[in-house]
């Protein structure tokens, strides 16, 4: 459940309407209509056949001098049509006349950094067309990359191939203002598939579902370079994979994401989908993964969220800002709460994307974590998404 | 006793009233002379600024710009340039690649420029990919059209008004000959300058239509300021392939600009030559309406009007007529400056670089040098007379016997002045070597002397006839002393004719030498019976190339013997953009390259080993010999080429160098073909082969196919077609000095009246006295064309041995011909005859009596 779905509910407005004169003849995007098995290396590559998917990698990182930090790096592939779509160079006379610079694939990245000793919350976006090797993303060995900004294994040549199970090595390396940061990643745990074994229903509508898995632990060390000074560093990383072809509902507007590592072994995700009256949505959902690595899908009833506090940003969007998170059936009830006040990415769409806190008690013992939230649809048509709709 | 000053403002202005055509006249000389400044400086900022406009809007707010050979750059150095670069919290080089090149769309030359809309935004600072503002709708749906669509485009809003295109609607581009369906599918509102001429399309879209896939045109660079910067420009500068260059993005406008520079000389000559033509005939009009009151003047001056009021009434009148004649001048000038500034892009694009002019562009100075001109001219040319009247005694004035003593010694000084202004022409040419402007210092030294010298020849040549003539014909001496005593009246006016014929004469013997010398060298170079080229602005343009599926068919038409082919393209050398032509030569044309310098015996093998051949401009311009070396940037990196000699060609002010296609597409990588000259099989004829050919290349590519015949025509209309300028305003400078020959006899004849109607009175028929008057007119005439004669002779040898050797690096053959003559001899008899019309008439029917009495 990421951004990208927000883009996707615009497009598809457009598509749908573009596909409608002609659906008879045109080829179409694939779909996530019905559960299927994860495959690996595959699935950490990229579904070309669908309109978009992301590798989104959110992580708490502390410095040897005890600093804190907070990253996000996101990397996202939108097909404008499906593969058969002919273009011009069809009707070119040689196949050697076509340019290498023609493609139906754009790639986003966004790479954000919250500094919280400096009070600093910076982030980055990088455009790309997903040609000639500016952007691109491949399964094995496992890379994904937008410029120099990269996810996956740096190096690939002798590396195993089915990378992403427990032992894999991945380089994570962006750049921005003031702010380098180059990591190693190791999955401590294989990958967790979400909702129904890996298909996540957003809406009643089929189609309005991606393929979702996330690998919610992964340990990562390496260095922040601050204003040209480096920092080693070290911590806990997390990354969401999801692809499909559909969007939201068209009662759905945004929603909360919580991205938790508890320090007790276990993890939670869910995500809390908002309708247009402000009442949560019925398809929320997300995935509880024990100490154990077990994974238990969890239902909008078996949780509950409350917005503790708000804050308003720069930009006069109200996020908000503090919730309390309970989980009765796994006798869990946690506080979550931002390490900064603003993590807002004024991108097109804007959101709130930032490191939180967590303190609690599971089963009647406390418990602390760490974890990233994510906050979408807040900033309505005056917030950017306007650009996407 | 005083003069009320209103009274002398009254007689100033009831002169004019009484006088219109000498106002009239006034006016016209100098409305002419400002013109022609304003309208060849127009014509020639313009298109320097339709040029700097072209490349900035390309550039945008890039600092540097990385370019290769003819091909482009490798578009891998642009993925490593990005994918490559290290990481880092400081600011970095933002890059955008681009591939450019000429396209015609309804009949327009236009630029299209393919870019990666992301690169674009990230360069120029954009939060937004670029076409996403043009295209509209969503950002998704703006990106799928901008990369799917076929052909999709988006120009500047205007340029699709003014093309009659709608969004949505579809269009012809033409690129090469090869016709591609265009959609515009969006538009460019914020008007930025250059804008105009721009179709911008995706980067894929651009390579493909120009054949130009796997290079980039250039890559724009926008560096960070500061420490920053300069690190990261060092650390550029090392990952560059030896064949790519790195340069400020202003650089790059300044270098192209360069090569238009031989051109500019041209054309700033030509406006300093219409400059001191005008300024002559100006001080001539002017200077009139002083003299012609000179006697007013004494009177006024006789019954007690100061110095300094008479001097303020003649300055004062030289200001209104000076004003308003720069100002009806820069009206005129602004009209023509509109038609020469086509005439002047065209001959721009017929070099390499495209010019599409759509703005006249006014440059403020272009006012103040017209107002100037005017002002100052007409101010000088009153003075000096007004000084002399105003300045002697009072009565003095009054008696012509003085002022023509004097001006029979000013005369004498003058032809002194004048021989000292021919001595300096010549030790100017001598002294400077290869300075263009000193060639035209010169030139105008030359033309002064010749305005100097004439008054003598002419009191020497009448005194002279009038003593050969003194036994047979009473009035026959009578006419000719009496030219010879009015040297006041008679010599400014002959001054002026013998100066605008002599340029005549000089600027037509060179124009014609140098058509007889170009047709002559398109005899020799043409050998080929045949020629196909791709079409296209811009002869340089590497888009312009026979398909390679075309060029076969063409080669393996029947009735093709034999072939040469050559690629056209502009390559970077040590010293600037060189435009080099690689030639496959087929046997027969070896013969047709004329060979000024080098080893005729060891020429053709050194060629075929790689060696270059220099065109004379070239070699002038670079200063080059045989034997030397010149290092061209290849694929590889920069190579010294040596140098095996240089020929003969006229294709271009600014030259080219010559190599072997072989040698050129192994060190360029570049397989492509501009252009084949096609020998046919004996028996076969050029028009029968054409429709074949045309059969062969059709509905793959609208190629130029001309028979050698044609394409002879073609160069020779080109040419003339870059001379019209030259013509135009010497036929102006012969008007105006004609005019200025009307003024000056009717000035003369007015003061004549009273001799005439005392040889009237002594039994001169009216028939007589207007053959007498006609006669002295076209003896005048006689005497112009004497002095100019010899003169033009010396200003076409300056003009082509010293003008266009030192501008073009040309040798062109002195060509006489009697036509060049024969013009300027019935320029300067029309003008005389003409110009005596009026005042014949008068002597004929005026009455005797009358003008007897007035004693």
């Amino acid at each position: 459940m990421r951004l990208g779905a927000l883009a996707a509910t615009a497009l598809v407005m457009t598509m749908t309407l573009a596909a409608h004169a002609t659906r008879a003849q045109r080829p179409s995007f694939s779909q996530a209509l019905r559960p299927q098995p994860l495959e690996f290396p595959r699935d950490q590559g990229p579904h070309p056949n669908f309109r978009q998917e992301w590798w989104y990698v959110t992580g708490n990182l502390d410095s040897s001098t005890g600093e804190r930090f907070g990253f996000e790096l996101t990397i996202f592939r939108f097909a404008l049509a499906p593969s058969a779509l002919p273009t011009q160079s069809a009707t070119l006379t040689s196949h050697a006349e076509r340019s290498a610079w023609r493609t139906r694939q754009i790639y986003l990245g966004h790479f954000a950094i919250t500094d919280v000793a400096r009070h600093r919350f910076r982030f980055a976006v990088r455009r790309s067309r997903g040609a000639l090797g500016l952007a691109g993303a491949q399964a094995d060995p496992f890379r994904v990359w937008i410029g120099n900004w990269r996810i996956g294994q740096s190096t690939a040549l002798g590396a195993p191939s089915s990378s992403v199970a427990k032992g894999a090595v991945w380089r994570l390396q962006a750049d921005e203002r003031g702010y380098v940061m180059s990591l190693t990643a190791r999955p401590l745990m294989p990958p967790v598939p979400n909702g129904e074994d890996g298909l996540s229903r957003k809406s009643g509508q089929p189609g309005d579902a991606t393929y979702y898995y996330s690998i919610p632990r992964i340990a990562v060390r390496g260095t922040i370079v601050r204003d040209g000074q480096p920092l080693q560093v070290h911590g806990l990383a997390w990354l969401d994979r999801e692809w499909g072809s559909g969007s939201l509902g068209p009662q759905e507007i945004g929603w909360k994401w919580f991205g938790l590592q508890l320090d007790d072994g276990s993890c939670l995700m869910f995500y809390a989908l908002r309708d247009r009256d402000g009442a949560e949505d019925p398809y929320s959902a997300g995935t509880w993964v024990d100490a154990h690595g077990q994974a238990h899908p969890l239902t909008r009833s078996e949780v509950r969220i409350e917005d503790l506090a708000h804050w308003t940003g720069p930009s006069a969007v109200r996020y908000p800002s503090r919730w309390r998170l309970q989980v009765p059936s796994l006798g869990l009830a946690l506080t979550v709460r931002p390490v900064l006040a603003d993590q807002e990415l004024m991108t097109s769409p804007r959101y709130w994307e930032g490191a939180v806190d967590v303190a609690g008690t599971r089963a009647g013992r406390p418990v602390a974590g760490r974890g990233y939230v994510e906050l979408v649809g807040y900033a309505g048509a005056r917030g950017g998404s306007a650009a996407y709709r | 006793m005083r003069v009320p000053v209103p009274t002398l403002w009254a007689a100033s202005l009831r002169h004019f009233l009484r006088q219109p055509a000498q106002l009239a006249l006034a006016l016209v000389a100098l409305t002419a002379g400002v013109a022609t400044i304003v309208a060849v400086n127009i014509a020639t900022a313009s298109s320097r600024r339709a040029f700097e406009l072209s490349m900035r809007a390309v550039n945008g707010p890039a600092t540097q710009i990385i370019s290769g050979g003819p091909q482009g750059l490798d578009e891998a150095l642009y993925v490593r340039l990005v994918t490559g670069a290290p990481l880092s919290g400081s600011p970095q080089p933002i890059f955008a690649p681009l591939v450019e090149g000429y396209v015609t769309a309804h009949n327009r030359v236009m630029q299209l420029v393919g870019v990666d809309p992301f690169a674009t935004a990230a360069l120029q600072g954009s939060r937004e990919a670029m076409p996403t503002g043009a295209v509209g709708g969503t950002t998704f749906a703006a990106l799928r059209r901008w990369f799917l669509e076929p052909g999709a485009v988006v120009m500047a809003a205007d340029t699709a008004r003014q093309l009659r295109l709608r969004v949505g609607e579809a269009l012809t581009v033409s690129i090469g000959g090869v016709r591609r369906r265009a959609t515009l599918i969006g538009l460019i509102r914020d008007r930025r300058p250059g804008d105009a001429t721009l179709i911008l399309t995706d980067i894929a879209q651009a390579q493909e239509w120009l054949g130009l896939t796997g290079h980039l045109t250039q890559i724009d660079v926008r560096m960070p300021r500061g420490p920053a910067g300069t690190a990261a420009l060092a650390a550029l500068r090392r990952q560059l392939p030896p064949g790519a260059r790195l340069e400020r993005a202003a650089g790059q406008v300044h270098q192209t600009l360069d090569m238009t520079s031989a051109f500019s000389i041209n054309l700033t000559a030509m406006s300093l030559l219409a400059l001191l033509v005008s300024a002559l005939l100006i001080y001539g009009a002017v200077s009139f309406t002083v003299v012609q009151r000179r006697r007013n003047i004494a009177i006024m001056r006789a019954i007690g009007a100061t110095r300094r009021e008479l001097l303020t009434i003649v300055l004062v009148e030289a200001v209104v007529l000076g004003a308003a004649g720069a100002g009806l001048g820069v009206l005129l000038g602004l009209t023509v400056g509109h038609g020469l500034v086509h005439l002047v892009s065209q001959t721009v694009n017929d070099l390499y670089y495209v010019v599409s002019v759509r703005r006249v562009t006014l440059p403020a100075w272009t006012l103040l040098e017209a107002l100037g001109a005017g002002l100052g001219t007409a101010l000088a040319a009153s003075l000096i007379p007004a000084l002399e009247v105003a300045g002697g005694a009072p009565q003095l004035g009054l008696r012509r016997s003085a002022l023509e003593g004097r001006a029979v010694l000013i005369a004498r000084w003058l032809a002194w002045l004048g021989a000292a202004f021919a001595l300096a022409a010549g030790a100017l040419i001598a002294a400077s070597s290869r300075s263009v402007l000193a060639g035209f210092a010169s030139l105008f030294l030359l033309l002064l002397s010749v305005a100097a010298v004439t008054p003598s020849v002419l009191r020497g040549l009448a005194r002279l006839c009038a003593k050969a003539l003194a036994g047979i014909s009473s009035v026959a001496r009578l006419a000719l002393e009496d030219i010879a005593g009015s040297l006041s009246r008679t010599g400014v006016a002959v001054a002026a004719l013998g100066m605008a014929v002599a340029a005549m004469i000089g600027v037509s013997i060179m124009v014609e030498s140098f058509r007889v010398s170009l047709r002559h060298w398109l005899e020799e170079t043409m050998r080929a019976d045949i020629y196909v080229a791709a079409p296209g602005p811009g002869a340089g343009r590497p888009e312009r190339r026979i398909e390679p599926a075309v060029l076969q068919a063409l080669v393996a038409t029947p009735g093709v013997a034999n072939y040469s082919a050559s690629r056209s393209v502009i390559v970077h050398s040590s010293r600037g953009d060189i435009a080099l032509d690689a030639l496959h030569l087929a046997p027969g044309s070896y013969a047709g390259i004329e060979l000024t310098a080098g080893n005729p015996r060891t020429v053709w093998r050194d060629y075929d080993r790689g060696a270059l051949l220099l065109s004379e401009s070239l070699a002038w311009r670079l200063r080059l010999r045989p034997g030397e070396h010149l290092a061209l940037i290849t694929a590889a990196g920069p190579r010294e080429f040596p140098i095996a000699g240089v020929y003969h060609e006229y294709g271009s002010g600014v030259g080219s160098a010559m190599m072997s296609l072989k040698a050129y597409r192994r060190l360029w990588h570049d397989d492509a073909v501009t252009a084949v000259g096609l020998y046919l099989d004996p028996g076969v004829g050029a028009g029968q082969e054409i429709p074949r050919l045309e059969a062969a290349s059709a509905g793959r590519q609208a190629l130029l196919i001309r028979s050698n015949a044609q394409i002879r025509a073609m160069s020779l209309d080109i040419f003339d077609r870059t001379f019209i300028i030259t013509r135009v305003l010497y036929w102006l400078a012969a008007g105006i000095a004609a005019i200025g020959l009307v003024s000056a006899l009717l000035a003369w004849e007015l003061d004549r009246t009273r001799e005439l109607s005392v040889l009237r009175a002594l039994g001169l028929t009216p028939r007589g006295a207007a053959a007498l008057v006609e006669a002295q007119t076209l003896f005048m005439g006689c005497a112009a064309l004497l002095a100019a004669i010899p003169a033009g002779l010396i200003i076409a040898l300056v003009l082509t041995k010293v003008i266009d050797r030192r501008a073009f690096g040309w040798h062109i053959e002195m060509h006489l011909h009697a036509l060049q003559f024969v013009n300027a001899l019935a320029l300067a008899l029309a003008a005389a005859l003409l110009a005596g019309l009026y005042p014949a008439w008068r002597a004929a029917v005026g009455p005797i009596a009358g003008k007897m009495r007035e004693e």
